[in-house]
């Protein structure tokens, strides 16, 4: 179970400061959620944690290597990314758009077997979502599609998935399902980092949060600790109170 | 049929080869079965003449329509293929270069065909990112359209330049799309850039797919999205030339063929690359049996396959859902 740590990254996207100097740790094993408001630097910390951008400064590690040592391909087969918005071009079968996430375990040359088949099959059942198999990706309603992209990241049978803002655009029934899907990605072990501007959500899943406001962390830790009135008033620059609910916190942010 | 049925590549292949021997018999100067064997003139017509022909019309169609097939999923992009990419022009221009200044050798030709095709494709792929209308798929269109212009003037001026009594009638009657010259000669030279880039095509049938994903995305899954975007249109443009340089610009089959073959198997490229091919061969050895018969001269192919294919886009950009 490796985590990461973020040590002193400095970012500039286009010549704009994104991080300057910024640290953070990521437990191993752990469902952790990146909160902030948008435009703070959520998306382009995972896109970091992904390899996909490089850190002008600083460095990453990852499970005590250093992040920028490994390969693309064999960071594919550790890492799965659930990007926040992605439109298929061709309409593809769900079945055939998920054995797209094999390709991290397929040579140039090679095309998927049965084993591979196996694999997708067995994710579909996992995710309860065995008969939207034959279905066309590109005629699929919002959550559907967002169910495919996870589906798809677990098929790489990543031990660490990241996802992008995985309940933005949904309505309550669907962000309460993929809630419970990441709920239930905890027991396997796996490292789950999801971003979100919701702090319920991260009270409802997350063990731990990490607070992004303009670019810094502005707290990090367990989610009683971190989510503070003070921290979110900070965040949102909004007037919000904390209920307490039974043993729950909820974040009431009406006038 | 269910989709899996339709999915046995061997039935389309069989139905190519099937539709290339009857086309032995198809012809102005009608012959029978048993000439194949005995050593008359008829025999003679079949090796020397249709032979070679019939297969340079099943390359040709089986290299567009699967560099048709490449160049829709590698630009995200159901309306491009070698033809609106300006691939085709430029390979045009680069041939009557070569035909008119450079001793008309054909391996010459093919390598002109070829720098030409890469330089068009080039322009026109950055032409595209300077484009400030409409969407990517329309800026890859436009700009496709822009170079297609431009190297279609490009052969306009070679025409101006040729000498009238020699040269242009042998480079209009080519520049029109034909192969009514095609010869043994022109096939053999053809044949390894054309079957090279189909075997590299083919090879790598299933990882196109990825094409299909944003780049970020497909490095998150370990993909070398340019690399592979590289190697499938170099692959391409390079069959797409050597074809180019025997038939002259021909139209049409990139888009058709693997619009054609997506109705029959689905959009994964390991079924639609290789039924691309299949489809677009059968068209091209039919439009160009319909090129060498139908009236009492030589009809240009080109032209065949564009009174069919215009339709037929038409047809295609109609339609509500695009595949």
């Amino acid at each position: 179970m490796s985590g990461f740590s973020v040590n002193e990254v400095s970012f500039a996207y286009n010549g704009v400061k994104v991080f300057d100097d910024v640290s953070l740790s990521i437990p191993g094993g752990k469902v952790t959620a990146f909160l902030g408001a948008n435009g703070s630097g959520k998306t382009t910390m995972q896109k970091l944690l992904l390899g996909l951008l490089k850190p002008d400064a600083g460095n990453i590690v990852f499970g005590g290597r250093l992040l920028a040592e490994f390969g693309v391909r064999e960071l594919s087969k550790i890492i799965g990314w659930v990007p926040q918005v992605e439109e298929p071009s061709f309409p593809y079968t769900v079945q055939e758009y998920l054995m797209l996430g094999r390709a991290p375990y397929l040579g140039f040359l090679d095309a998927p077997d049965i084993s591979d088949s196996e694999i997708v099959e067995h994710v579909l059942e996992r995710l309860e979502m065995t008969e939207l198999a034959e279905r066309k990706v590109t005629r699929m309603s919002g959550g559907e599609k967002r169910m495919v992209l996870i589906a798809r990241a677990l098929v790489q049978e990543p031990s660490v998935l990241l996802l992008d803002e995985p309940t933005s655009h949904l309505d309550l029934g669907n962000k309460s399902s993929i809630l419970g899907l990441i709920d239930g990605l905890r027991d396997t072990g796996d490292t789950v980092v999801f971003s979100t501007h919701d702090p319920n959500e991260a009270i409802c899943v997350a063990d731990h949060v990490i607070l992004f406001c303009g670019g810094e962390v502005l707290a990090c830790g367990f989610p009683c600790d971190v989510l503070s009135e003070e921290n979110l008033r900070q965040v949102y620059g909004a007037d919000l109170r904390l209920l307490r609910v039974e043993d729950r916190f909820f974040v009431d942010f009406g006038p | 049929m269910s989709i899996r049925g339709r999915r046995n590549l061997g039935t389309y292949y069989l139905l190519l080869v099937v539709i290339v021997f009857t086309s032995f018999f198809v012809g102005r100067y009608n012959i029978s079965y048993n000439a194949i064997l005995t050593d008359t003139q008829d025999a003679a017509i079949l090796w020397n003449l249709r032979l070679p022909r019939i297969l340079t019309a099943a390359f040709l169609g089986m290299v567009l329509a699967v560099s048709g097939a490449t160049f829709q999923l590698a630009f995200r992009n159901p309306l491009v293929g070698p033809d609106i990419l300006g691939i085709s022009q430029g390979a045009s221009f680069g041939a009557a270069v070569a035909i008119l200044y450079l001793s008309g050798n054909p391996l010459l030709i093919e390598i002109s065909a070829t720098v030409f095709a890469l330089i068009a494709f080039t322009v026109s792929y950055r032409a595209s990112k300077t484009v400030r209308y409409g969407d990517d798929v329309l800026r890859l269109v436009l700009s496709g359209l822009v170079v297609s212009a431009f190297f279609s003037g490009c052969v306009g001026v070679m025409k101006s330049l040729a000498d009238p009594l020699n040269e242009l009638p042998e480079l209009t009657f080519w520049l029109l799309g034909g192969l009514s010259g095609a010869l043994w000669d022109d096939f053999l030279y053809m044949l390894p850039f054309a079957a090279g880039g189909l075997i590299v095509l083919l090879a790598i049938r299933w990882r196109i797919n990825l094409l299909s994903l944003d780049d970020e995305v497909a490095t998150s899954l370990g993909v070398d999205p340019k690399q592979l975007r590289r190697v499938a249109i170099f692959a391409s443009v390079v069959a797409t030339a050597a074809v180019t340089s025997v038939s002259g610009t021909i139209g049409w089959i990139g888009l058709l063929a693997p619009h054609i073959a997506r109705k029959l198997v689905g959009v994964d490229t390991r079924y639609v690359i290789p039924v691309s091919g299949a489809v677009g061969g059968c068209l091209m050895v039919i439009f160009d049996d319909i090129a060498r018969t139908i009236s009492p001269g030589e009809i240009p192919l080109g032209i065949v396959v564009s009174f069919i294919g215009a339709p037929f886009f038409l047809y295609l950009l109609s339609r509500r859902t695009r595949i």
